[in-house]
């Protein structure tokens, strides 16, 4: 995997050095001209007479010189990337369209550090070290971290869409790419068949020449990104989770692999292999993602690279881009509105964490705070899209989509070392799909409306015209049973009280498998559990340096 | 007596001006005056209702929950009378065999008492009569305050009329219909709606903003799986058969099931009947032997806790239609499904 580094300002090489020990192994290049330094390995670097450009990750369309062209930023930059370009003044940091790379970044000593892995960050000498509550506060009701404040104090990082100027004292950030929504008449045929070539082109742009593999969960989105890399001739291995009694989709997903003529392999999930995971999957994730199908997709890369592929397509992004469950309850939200509602509210609540809960769930030392998490919403769905449908959409995209689904998904496969290809977050599919009407997007009670025409009679009708229930992690019952022993490692009354963040008597509700009153759903209690316990790992591993 | 607020347990007479010694707040009742129910009991049936303010309710099932409490503890005490008489009348019977005949007389008499005390029918309608509640209530509240998870009166709106116009095209896949406003009212505070993507309408037209915008939503989605919910009442009971025989609702469209609360489901909540009007005219959707029980009884769905009816509802709704059982018959050959309420029919039996 490739990793970026340097640092802006005075500092002594040894930083770069302590923070290239944390970096993964590979081609190096350093420069070093007065006011920085950088370090790149296995990627792209050009150093012109006063301007520096490196580059690391996949970019699209490819050029000879990807780090000349990312500095430039055309119209139709794309990729998996992340960027830095120094004039000789100043540094400009940026990743791709949606948050596929991470670059991080702080001050210190009057210098700023960049990386594009958080251990490499961490590892500048003398680093202070501590957590920002307000970003685990946010955490708590998303279930990621959102926004560009990381949950260690002092460290940002560059948001997708975004480029980061950065001195040795300051920082400011503009966008360089903006996703709108800009609805054309078009008839549902034509549109669904502007949609079929335009993901097939999606495909292609990510496609080696090399067998690929395909994580086919039984639904719509992946079930169309098999059937594009079919129509590209690609040799292609499926992969689906296997659950035991409690899988919902397996026999679907099988189902799907023999209408594409692809092998599947399902992938036994379970708690004792998800426990064998765990360790790696916080380490490499770099950040705490809470939802429970994290660990699964973990059991997905190691099958992955153990057949021999370095490139696995997912159908990441079509929830977001074509309509997905959660517009149901964001239009009975706004039917059943109060005068006195926030519309941030419902959207906050769709997470099912923990916002509501804070009372119940925060001890002494969180009870004090907050964090604006209205804030990280209501640019998007109080945002210009005309449509309420568009403006759900793109919430769903920056938040859901750019900072939890395809960072967590890319570290997964990168951990793996695997190169993660989601074509349903590509930027021409995605501008495409803004140019959609809505009601070709949900129609009546239909979701992914122009998905569904494209793939109609491509893919066995019960995967296109069947009501999605969601992927269903059975995190409950492995909690309950065999990853008891790490819930309690992780959580347990002497764990809990040692963080003192949390009020232990609400913790200990949770881990006797008590949640809400009038929660429905037992599944939540375990979700609610897996995001604390993501939290704890992840400040174990990368706050308290254990 | 022990205050709410801060659980001191003080006697009449450290109690000057009716207020707690140790907080100062107010007593609203005075059981030793002759009120029915102390401060502490009626809090206790608050928070049975409402699990501590985490579940939205109204003033009504606190109501349910206090004669739920009095049917519990007159049929504990009838549990005990049984066995003591039984215990007591046997050992008279067996006395009376060893020692000497005078006793076995008492005996029997004491035994057969024991049967009839155990056996004997419950009484129906353990509860509060309704305005004896609302002074009650009211008096309660004056001195507490309003409790948290109350459901405040109403105050919903529809969105603007540029977002009501798109929201027209879509639909649901699901839709609970009540029978009164308070019910749909009930479901939508406790965000049913939006936990399981299910329009909540009631017959009569609640909410009212965006009633006729949500059931034209509504018959767009020809697939659509309709829930009544409703009291046990003659107009409750025919609610399903009314909303698939009326073009203005599903006819034509989807498909129609009863939930809930139907006569059947009511013999696990007698201390909650009410006496029924009396007359009955014959309707569709009522089978024979239901409106015997119709014609002398009637059944509020406040019988039944809120956190009870949102879980109950919610499996009721899951369920694939293929699993859903096609009990009990109209008469008319249209199956419906009749969710059969478990025997469980509340929380805890303290009191006070």
């Amino acid at each position: 995997m490739s990793a970026l580094c340097g640092v802006v300002g005075d500092a002594d090489p040894a930083v770069i050095d302590a923070m290239l020990r944390a970096a993964p192994r590979g081609r190096l290049v350093r420069r070093a001209v007065p006011g920085l330094q950088l370090a790149v390995v296995d990627g792209d670097l050009h150093a012109g007479a006063t301007a520096i450009t490196a580059l690391v990750g996949e970019l699209g369309p490819r050029t000879p010189s990807p780090a000349l062209r990312a500095a430039e930023a055309p119209d139709d930059l794309d990729g998996a990337f992340a960027a830095a370009s120094w004039d000789g003044a100043r540094l400009r940091l940026w990743v791709d369209p949606f948050g596929a790379r991470a670059l991080y970044w702080t001050h210190h000593r009057g210098a700023a550090y960049f990386a594009t892995s958080l251990a490499m960050l961490l590892a500048v000498p003398g680093l202070p070290i501590t957590p920002d509550l307000v970003a685990v506060h946010r955490y708590l009701t998303f279930s990621f971290v959102p926004g560009d404040e990381l949950p260690i104090t002092g460290v940002r990082r560059v948001m997708p869409g975004q480029r980061v100027m950065i001195s040795p004292q300051s920082a400011s950030s503009a966008p360089w790419f903006t996703l709108r929504e800009a609805p054309r008449p078009v008839a549902l045929q034509e549109a669904a068949e502007a949609l079929d070539h335009a993901g097939r082109a999606a495909v292609a742009r990510r496609l080696p020449p090399t067998p690929v593999g395909l994580y086919l969960s039984g639904g719509l989105d992946s079930s169309a990104v098999g059937a594009w890399l079919t129509d590209l001739g690609a040799a292609v291995q499926a992969f689906t989770l296997d659950f035991g009694e409690q899988s919902v989709e397996l026999d679907v997903a099988v189902d799907v692999a023999r209408h594409l003529g692809m092998p599947i392999t399902p992938v036994r999930a379970d708690a004792a292999a998800i426990d064998g995971v765990f360790d790696d999957m916080v380490r490499h994730l770099e950040l705490p993602f809470g939802d429970a199908v994290t660990a699964p997709q973990a059991l997905l890369a190691r099958a992955a690279r153990a057949a021999g592929l370095s490139t696995v397509f997912n159908g990441e992004g079509g929830d977001q881009l074509f309509g997905g469950w959660t517009n149901k309850p964001m239009v009975a939200a706004a039917l059943y509105g109060r005068e006195d509602d926030d519309p941030a509210e419902a959207y906050l609540k769709s997470f099912h964490k923990f916002y509501g809960l804070e009372g119940r769930l925060y001890g002494p030392g969180m009870a004090a705070v907050s964090g604006n998490r209205r804030a990280l919403i209501a640019a998007h769905l109080g945002g210009d899209a005309a449509s309420f449908l568009h403006r759900v959409r793109l919430t769903d995209l920056h938040l859901k989509g750019s900072q939890n689904i395809l960072p967590r998904a890319e570290r997964i496969a990168s951990g793996a070392g695997l190169h993660a290809a989601m074509p349903l977050f590509d930027r021409a599919l995605a501008t495409f799909a803004f140019e959609l009407p809505p009601s070709h997007k949900l129609a009546g009670a239909t979701e992914k409306v122009v998905l569904k025409a494209a793939m109609d009679k491509r893919l066995p009708e019960d995967v296109v015209h069947r009501r999605k229930s969601g992927m269903s992690v059975p995190i409950t019952d492995w909690l309950f049973g065999g990853l008891r022993p790490r819930m309690e490692d992780l959580v347990g009354d002497a764990a809990v009280r040692r963080r003192g963040l949390f009020a232990p008597a609400y913790m200990a509700e949770l881990r006797a498998g008590q949640d809400v009153a009038n929660e429905t759903r037992r599944r939540r209690v375990g979700e609610r559990l897996w995001a604390l316990m993501m939290l704890e790992a992840w400040m174990r591993r990368f706050v308290d340096r254990r | 007596m022990k205050c709410v607020k801060c659980g001191n347990d003080a006697n009449k007479k450290d109690r000057t001006d009716g207020k707690c010694p140790s907080c100062g707040e107010k007593f609203a009742f005075d059981p030793s005056d002759g009120a029915l129910f102390s401060d502490m009991a009626f809090k206790s049936a608050i928070d049975a209702v409402s699990h501590e303010g985490t579940v939205k309710f109204e003033a009504e099932h606190i109501r349910m929950e206090l004669a739920r409490r009095s049917d519990v503890r007159s049929r504990a005490t009838r549990t005990v009378f049984a066995w003591i008489g039984g215990i007591l009348g046997g050992t008279l019977i067996v006395a009376g065999i060893v020692a000497g005949p005078m006793t076995v007389v008492p005996g029997v008499v004491l035994v057969l008492l024991a049967l009839w005390a155990w056996l004997r029918p419950r009484s129906p309608n353990q509860a509060v009569h309704r305005s004896t509640f609302a002074n009650l209530f009211q008096t309660y509240t004056q001195a507490h305050g309003k409790p948290a998870g109350l459901i405040p009166p109403p105050r919903r709106i529809a969105p603007s009329a540029e977002v009501l116009a798109e929201l027209e095209s879509y639909s649901f896949d699901r839709a609970v219909i009540c029978d009164t406003a308070a019910t749909a009212e009930l479901l939508i505070a406790n965000d049913f709606h939006f936990e399981n993507n299910c329009a909540v309408l009631s017959i009569d037209g609640y909410p009212k903003g965006v009633f006729e915008v949500v059931r034209k939503m509504l018959r767009q989605n020809d697939k659509i799986e309709v829930f009544a919910l409703h009291d046990c009442t003659p107009e409750g009971c025919a609610l399903a058969t009314n909303l698939r025989v009326d073009k203005a609702w599903f006819h034509g469209v989807g498909a129609v099931y009863d939930v809930a609360l139907r006569p059947a489901q009511a013999q696990a909540f007698r201390h909650a009947w009410e006496p029924a009007g009396g007359a009955l005219t014959e309707r569709d959707g009522i089978t024979p032997d239901e409106a015997v029980w119709l014609r002398e009884w009637q059944l509020p769905l406040a019988a039944i806790a809120p956190e009870q009816l949102i879980k109950r509802l919610y499996r009721a709704i899951s369920k694939l239609p293929e699993e859903r059982l096609a009990k009990g018959d109209d008469g008319s050959g249209d199956p419906m499904f009749i969710y059969i309420a478990s025997s469980s029919d509340g929380g805890g039996d303290s009191f006070g």
